[in-house]
């Protein structure tokens, strides 16, 4: 991924002076793909619209203790995981007793989807729901983001060994998804 | 393309992102994420953050201290007991941890939760559909 700006704008959000400006920045140069990725796990958009503002109110908090020494996407694309990841561990939780998240995700997944009329697409949405969260994630920075191995094991702190064997199962239960 | 039902491999599905927001909400995005953080901004004072995490800590470290002073060998949950709720909560609160950080420890504990104890109460059809609706849940 393209860093250009990563220097200046680092430079800029460490000093007090211009922070709120380079923060500005920032959330323009960010929020569609941490839309993206918040999206495709939270699927509803109303949810993936709370979490969004959560992350980056969590970056703005948080800017200090930025130290630099990972890329300013990976730590963008590290809260934003985590920020998608808590709000379906505690829907999972509200949900414990009241039905299966997943099948709500599923019918969000019709609304928005199946509104086109795209029944692949649709199936592939769905197919991909089946993956546990985490397992998700994983695929979804893979396939959709098209993120490196190496890029994925620094936002999740998982192994590159242990990313790629995630991958290809993710990748193989979907396909077996597809055929049903 | 092959034809739908017949598609049995990820490579033959035309990669394309179909969960898209609507139509003109990134341009309006910006502009609400700045206005919550300006918001959050105003309502905090530094001060205040800081004599609470002092205030959350010494209450912890006090009552802590108390139950080790009586020479008893209590269990890490026994001692936990015995600290207020509202001290943990504090201590959570202005401590380090990152929300997620304390939520991914609670998620590997067997703890009580409102939604835990949901289906205990005795509630009516009106209060059941009450909280159904407030945690949109409904449905």
């Amino acid at each position: 991924m393209k860093e250009v700006t990563k220097s200046t704008l680092l430079d800029s959000l460490k000093d007090p002076t211009s922070r709120q400006k380079a923060f500005t920045s920032l959330v323009s140069l960010y929020k569609s793909r941490v839309y993206g990725v918040v999206r495709k796990m939270v699927i509803d958009h109303d949810d993936a619209d709370d979490v969004v503002q959560e992350v980056f109110i969590k970056l703005w908090k948080e800017i200090d203790r930025y130290r630099g020494d990972s890329e300013l996407f990976t730590w963008i694309y590290r809260i934003a995981s985590n920020e998608a990841l808590q709000f379906l561990r505690k829907k999972k939780r509200r949900m414990l007793f009241s039905g299966d998240y997943r099948e709500v995700l599923a019918q969000h997944l019709d609304n928005a989807v199946g509104m086109d009329g795209d029944e692949i697409q649709l199936k592939l949405q769905k197919a991909i729901l089946t993956l546990p969260d985490k397992q998700r994630l994983i695929f979804n920075f893979k396939y959709y983001e098209e993120l490196k191995y190496e890029e994925i094991a620094a936002i999740t702190g998982t192994s590159v060994g242990g990313l790629k064997a995630s991958y290809h199962h993710a990748v193989k239960k979907i396909e077996n998804y597809l055929v049903k | 393309m092959k034809r739908e039902d017949h598609i049995s491999k990820l490579s033959e599905i035309p990669k394309k992102d179909v969960l898209n927001p609507p139509a003109g909400y990134m341009d309006s995005l910006d502009e609400r994420i700045l206005a919550k953080i300006d918001g959050q901004g105003q309502s905090t004072g530094k001060g205040f953050v800081w004599y609470g995490a002092v205030a959350a800590a010494v209450a912890l470290i006090f009552s802590l201290s108390m139950l080790l002073k009586e020479g008893e060998m209590a269990s890490p949950e026994e001692l936990l007991a015995e600290v207020s709720d509202t001290d943990i909560a504090h201590y959570l609160e202005y401590s380090d941890l990152s929300v997620y950080e304390i939520m991914d420890e609670l998620g590997t504990l067997e703890i009580e939760t409102e939604e835990s104890v949901l289906p205990e109460l005795d509630l009516s059809d009106e209060e059941l559909e009450m909280i159904m609706n407030k945690y949109d849940i409904s449905g």
